[in-house]
């Protein structure tokens, strides 16, 4: 009855996706790739090619990009080795079923639902190098070793003071991910292995794991591109996105951005986006080769 | 007691009476070690949030405040309000102006974002069409695609555009990129609806619209629940595009929240108190809805 129209039927029904998702997605791609190829001077001005001029300038001290980058590699790696084991780990010993598990499991995951910029905000103060909480508690037991600046503010420990928000905030979300992994692995798997005899870190390591390797990629896949893109907390954190020692490619694109140098935060959009993708193929690849 | 336990549960308390003890008390120990130190920054926020500054800052450092000065969170609701002409602190709009922002926002991006999922998914999961997959495919890649690289061209085209500055600059960025996920979580809902009942639809006289809308929208309920709870939460706490594309009058919470940081600071039991009532309503909501909000986090990531 409809089929003589149905192409257009189907047209009307997609038009709403395809509007937001051409002009908010695809558009700002290709718009970025054709911005990163030209010199802006102001906002308005309509630019002067330059070729790959912006690629080689972000690697110059002028832009420093490539600290950025080192930056935000070195946050994907700590995820990837510190919070997600730390995230499996939780996730085994709740999912065994512990009293309280549910309550465990709330509390754990509650982080993740405050606003990143108020943890960013909570964890300035405890870094405070005067009145903070780490300071008071080096005070108070007559340690030695915090630098002047604090925690945050020298270059030596800056990152990993980033960092540790970070896995305070985002543990929650990959143990909640593993938990529902682990809670979905039949029982039988279990009950079988431990009638022959198997010990519970026999069972994790050669039934749970296994069974939960898909979930265990979209968590790696998510840490990953989320250091890549990481930018309320240290937005909050940075007095300054140049003279910054924590300096991720998102505050440099805002910076730039904003300081006429559009041409240079379009290049770094569009190698966020090359390592966004790069990163996702690499990590899928990597699990169907072991599969 | 057995009688209302599943072989699921009973199975897990055979497992942990088969642990040795040492190790179930270390998995305790590890378990509740970590729920202080989840727990334990929040407390000392609670705890600044009600002091005066020279507790804050040497007499009582984490103890309970030796006087609870309610009077912090009074004066956050001053914050950005004009008195006697003067702004107090920064220009904003105020605490309340930016928490109803913050809900008109993410309650439209919900209507948005969930409207064009679904219509596109039934699009793609129940018409039949060449090209169909593709078409899905390429909407995944959305969920890869990192936000923050559409801001400059956004911000561009809006300004040209004449719609920077206002509620739609943010609702649309935020349910494009809702989007990807939605369809996601959408088709993975649709394709447990039975085909049948697009067919018998069909011969009772039912066109395309006519299922669409008696057919599938009311047993997608369940999916729109739970996406609309996960649109919700990114757009509540999403912080870039809000403090780029923003002025006074749209400030979103987060806004609020990062513009405390230049106001004063010394003034630490101030802060504390702009910090606490930005994350109280949602950790309120939290302790109401924990399951489904979990769900909803869990859905996006399993099904993918």
């Amino acid at each position: 009855m409809y089929r003589k129209n149905k192409g257009i039927h189907i047209f009307l029904f997609l038009l709403p996706a395809l509007a937001h998702f051409i002009g908010v997605l695809i558009y700002p791609i290709f718009a970025s790739v054709h911005h990163s190829l030209f010199e802006y001077r102001t906002f308005t001005d309509p630019g002067q090619f330059v070729g790959f001029k912006n690629y080689t300038d972000l690697f110059t001290p002028q832009y420093d990009f490539g600290k950025a980058i080192i930056n935000a590699l070195i946050l994907a790696a700590l995820s990837v080795f510190i919070q997600l084991p730390l995230a499996l780990g939780l996730a085994l010993m709740l999912g065994k079923g512990i009293k309280g598990e549910r309550v465990y499991l709330s509390v754990y995951f509650m982080p993740v639902l405050i606003s990143a910029v108020v943890i960013g905000m909570l964890w300035e103060k405890i870094y405070n190098p005067i009145y903070g909480l780490v300071t008071k508690t080096f005070e108070y037991f007559n340690w030695s070793g915090l630098p002047a600046a604090g925690l945050l503010g020298d270059k030596k420990t800056a990152l990993l003071a980033v960092f540790i928000p970070t896995i305070w905030q985002y543990v929650g979300y990959h143990m909640l991910l593993m938990y529902a992994g682990v809670k979905s692995v039949s029982p039988d798997l279990r009950e079988a292995a431990m009638l022959d005899g198997a010990t519970d870190s026999q069972i994790n390591r050669y039934i749970i794991i296994p069974c939960i390797k898909p979930i265990i990629k979209v968590s790696i896949i998510f840490a990953i591109t989320g250091s890549l893109k990481s930018y309320d907390l240290i937005k909050v954190f940075a007095k300054d996105a140049y003279n910054c020692s924590y300096k991720v490619p998102s505050l440099l694109l805002v910076r730039y951005a904003f300081h006429n140098a559009g041409g240079i935060a379009s290049a770094i959009a569009v190698l966020m986006i090359v390592m966004c993708f790069a990163f996702a193929i690499i990590i899928n690849q990597m699990f169907k080769e072991r599969d | 007691m057995a009688s209302s336990l599943s072989s699921h549960s009973n199975l897990d308390m055979y497992s942990v009476r088969k642990t040795n003890k040492f190790l179930k008390a270390l998995i305790y120990c590890g378990l509740v070690l970590w729920l202080l130190i989840d727990l334990f920054p929040l407390y000392y926020l609670f705890t600044f949030s009600l002091k005066s500054s020279s507790e804050i800052t040497g007499t009582n450092v984490i103890g309970l405040p030796k006087e609870w000065l309610w009077s912090n969170y009074s004066r956050v609701f001053g914050l950005g309000k004009k008195v006697d002409g003067k702004r107090l602190f920064f220009a904003n709009g105020g605490i309340e102006k930016c928490f109803s922002n913050s809900l008109l926002i993410a309650v439209a991006t919900i209507v948005i974002c969930l409207v064009a999922a679904l219509m596109a998914t039934y699009a793609i999961t129940r018409i039949v069409w060449r090209g169909r997959e593709t078409l899905n495919s390429i909407l995944m890649l959305g969920i890869t695609i990192p936000m923050h690289v559409a801001l400059y061209p956004i911000y561009a085209s809006f300004s040209k555009m004449g719609i920077l500055r206002s509620y739609s600059s943010l609702i649309i960025p935020y349910a494009a990129f809702s989007l990807s996920m939605a369809v996601m979580v959408c088709t993975g809902f649709m394709n447990d609806i039975p085909k049948e009942l697009d067919e018998s639809a069909c011969i009772d006289g039912c066109g395309l619209w006519g299922t669409f809308f008696h057919i599938i929208v009311p047993l997608m309920k369940p999916a729109l629940a739970t996406m609309g709870i996960y649109i919700f939460l990114t757009c509540w706490n999403e912080f870039m595009f809000a403090s780029v594309f923003g002025d006074e009058a749209h400030y979103t919470l987060p806004v609020f929240v990062s513009n405390l940081k230049g106001s004063n600071i010394t003034d630490w039991g101030l802060v504390g108190a702009g910090l606490l009532l930005a994350t109280f309503p949602m950790l309120i909501v939290y302790v109401f809805m924990s399951r489904r909000i979990q769900e909803s986090f869990m859905v996006g990531a399993v099904k993918g």
